[in-house]
């Protein structure tokens, strides 16, 4: 039945060739051309579906699992970063495939969490890791528990495991990537259990609260997972510092109250061959194979933008250089691994409308994934790349192939031959392919007298450059739309059709058959 | 409304020329004298309804500080030339701070040498030198001319490099800045405390606002105007 459908497909694309070879209606080549050739449209399709034919369900237990989480990597920002990363290599770029788009099973994640349409990140990666949805700004607790919830006994009530944890269970090594701070929503939830996300260090916590913050419950975890957690990286240095003591990059002082200086009692706790960095040069010095943990804290806050990396003032190393230290970390261990890495600052490069920092990062998560993909094997590691939420970041318009996508927009001509024309919009302004539905890329143009800027002459290619937004606001917000989960290795045949987004936990445990 | 509108011109341009990145500290560059000096904002409304404030300023080497009310902005920049901003919420205990990589990712990034004048006209594109003056016995250069559609007049203080005066007129209203008080050997503490007064407050990174709607502070920081809005201009 195929074949026939084939014979009869190609039937008519070879007419139509014919025809247009007989009497042609056009005059001039085409000025945007796409590098393909006819036939090469139809030979990737039958190469997709020879490839999809061979495909085996991978039922194998999992010895390891790594969880990717591009934190407001949204599907639009998947396909602009892609667009990007093409171009940036001197290609037309709609073509390219992200690292994670070359794998073998797709899903889409409905976001929203117990109380949220559109969610933080506390709730969605407490629903990722623990297999139940959550509410706003809690961290792996049951919906049940009271906001501000601040009893020590009735969080340990309420707490849900996550997957770490469990993973800490079973004799497997496990570790914590993250360009944010390291006690940040996404990252904190596989290890913390508490009410507000924001509670990362004792003085963010109201006076008499008793449960223990974020940055002391990554020190102080049970001992399965102290012994299990042999790699925690990222940002967030003050948190773990007492006010007395003094940021070595900075100058800044620490945000601890109690006068403990966690850093140490990381080192201290943790073996003798326990370390902590926080520069590049210190990073790079770790042996993994004489290392027994580390804790890398590259900054006081967040890590810095990819884009802006390189000028860092003491060195840090990049999400894709922690994710392969990391995994040479944890590969010594038999037994497996758990690894969760999150691009952290794609989040915030889009919040403040952003759009070039915000695809740098996301471009960066999928060199992190591809260097993971490298240094394991499908055979025994799960590898899921997902988000936790959208944004309201759009492309818009009808760009020609190849238009660079953080550009004004251009057409394809109406007449082959020309070149292509600017899109203009009702008043007779161009815009830009890339937008925010709201945000701080609004700008105030009435007050000048016209009805929207004139970008004419703007470069809206440069990394500072906002992208208009159509509802003012001060910081643009996330999306409620379905984000993608990208999944190969074992079991990953499980991630298919429209998915909850607790049940990727779920994909995760049945692979490591807890 | 139209405070609204010039606010940020006033608390944010003011001290912008935006379009600059910021700059490495330089052998030529000039050096600004530590002052601190005071203003009386006088806004009139559409309603010709009156509002007044005071505002202080503060420079040192590498610092500045504007204040009025509970609320500051303070602007370091380091060995490197690199910029940060803390704003400070005195009342709500909180402050804001914003790294080098964060004020570019948002826009936010100031000229160093338009900080340290609070307004400096000489960067203002729209703006030109009408005559020289003298003001509370300083010499002292006025400007005028148009802020998009807004009528702007300055008196800058050439020796001190500062504003003496601003005044921004529109169809809704105006706001008028005048110095009070000047001094070139400025009472340490009087008005440089912000950074002392909240070390005890609670810390926001900048780049965390987003993610903390749920906040009622971050809320009203953001709904307010001033952190972002109309100064996110397309240079």
């Amino acid at each position: 039945m195929s074949s026939i459908i084939n014979k009869a497909v190609a039937l008519a694309v070879s007419t139509a060739m014919l025809s247009t070879m007989v009497a042609p209606a056009i005059a001039a080549e085409p000025v945007v051309q796409g590098p393909e050739s006819v036939q090469d449209w139809y030979n990737a399709g039958q190469q997709f579906i020879r490839n999809a034919e061979d495909l085996e369900r991978n039922m194998r237990k999992a010895k390891n699992v790594i969880l990717f989480v591009g934190d407001g990597m949204g599907i639009s920002t998947v396909t602009a970063a892609r667009i990007l990363a093409g171009q940036l290599n001197g290609a037309p770029g709609e073509e390219t495939r992200l690292s994670f788009e070359e794998f073998p099973y797709v899903a889409l994640s409905k976001t929203y969490s117990w109380d949220q349409q559109t969610s933080d990140s506390a709730p969605t990666m407490t629903a990722m890791v623990t297999g139940y949805k959550a509410r706003e700004g809690m961290l792996s607790v049951d919906h049940l528990t009271a906001r501000g919830e601040c009893d020590p006994a009735v969080i340990a009530a309420h707490s849900l495991p996550t997957i770490l944890e469990q993973a800490a269970a079973a004799g497997k090594s496990t570790g914590i990537v993250s360009t944010a701070r390291i006690t940040h929503a996404t990252p904190a939830a596989t290890y913390a259990h508490i009410s507000v996300r924001d509670w990362e260090a004792d003085s963010n916590k109201p006076a008499g609260c008793g449960v223990k913050d974020i940055a002391q419950q990554l020190i102080e975890v049970s001992p399965a997972v102290k012994s299990s957690l042999k790699v925690a990286m990222g940002g967030g240095r003050t948190y773990f510092m007492p006010k007395t003591m003094t940021d070595p990059e900075y100058g800044s002082k620490g945000r601890r109250n109690d006068g403990r200086d966690l850093t140490a009692e990381w080192v201290n706790s943790r073996g003798a061959d326990a370390k902590y960095v926080w520069n590049k040069t210190d990073f790079d010095a770790i042996d993994p194979a004489k290392t027994s943990h580390v804790l890398g804290l590259f900054e006081n806050s967040h890590l810095q933008y990819e884009a802006d990396r390189s000028a860092d003032k003491s060195g840090e190393p990049s999400l894709t250089e922690m994710t392969e230290k990391s995994i040479q970390m944890l590969i010594k261990n038999d037994k497996g691994f758990f690894l969760h890495v999150e691009g952290g600052r794609i989040d915030h490069a889009h919040h403040a409308g952003n759009a070039k920092r915000a695809l740098l990062d996301a471009i960066e998560m999928a060199n992190a994934v591809k260097k993971a993909y490298e240094m394991t094997s499908p055979e025994d590691t799960l590898i899921l790349v997902t988000a936790d939420h959208s944004h309201v970041f759009t492309i818009a318009g009808y760009p020609h192939r190849g238009n660079d996508i953080l550009g004004l927009t251009a057409e394809v001509p109406a007449v082959d031959g020309n070149a292509p024309a600017p899109s203009k919009d009702s008043l007779g302004l161009p815009y830009t392919t890339l937008g925010y539905a709201n945000g701080p890329g609004w700008r105030d143009a009435v007050a000048t007298g016209q009805k929207r800027p004139d970008l004419s002459a703007v470069d809206t290619t440069n990394v500072e450059f906002l992208q208009e937004a159509t509802v003012p606001l001060g910081s643009e917000t996330h999306a409620g739309e379905d984000v993608a989960i990208y999944a190969s290795g074992p079991m990953s045949h499980v991630v298919h059709g429209s998915m909850e987004q607790n049940w990727i936990y779920h994909v995760m445990r049945k692979a490591l058959n807890f | 409304m139209f405070y609204k509108r010039l606010f940020p011109t006033i608390a944010l341009l003011f001290a912008c020329a935006a379009a600059h990145a910021s700059p490495e500290p330089s052998a030529g560059e000039v050096q600004y004298q530590p002052l601190s000096a005071k203003y009386r904002q006088t806004r009139i409304d559409i309603d010709r309804h009156q509002h007044t404030a005071d505002w202080h300023f503060f420079r040192k080497a590498q610092q500045v500080q504007t204040s009025s009310g509970d609320y500051a902005e303070v602007w370091q920049r380091d060995e490197r030339g690199e910029l940060t901003l803390t704003r400070v919420f005195h009342q709500d205990r909180k402050l804001i701070q914003y790294t080098p990589g964060e004020l570019k990712t948002q826009h936010r990034v100031k000229d160093w040498g338009s900080l340290n004048g609070f307004f400096d006209p000489r960067h203002q594109p729209g703006l030109k030198k009408i005559e020289e003056v003298a003001f509370m016995g300083h010499p002292a250069s006025r400007y005028a001319g148009k802020a998009g559609r807004d009528d702007v007049e300055v008196i800058w203080l050439e020796k001190e490099a500062m504003l003496a005066r601003y005044i921004v007129t529109g169809r809704d209203g105006s706001v008028r800045y005048e110095l009070t008080d000047l001094r070139t050997t400025p009472e340490q503490g009087r008005v440089d405390d912000n950074l002392k007064k909240a070390e005890s407050y609670a810390y926001i990174d900048g780049a965390d606002l987003g993610d903390m709607e749920y906040d009622p502070f971050v809320r009203r920081v953001l709904g307010e105007g001033h952190d972002h809005g109309s100064h996110a201009h397309h240079h």
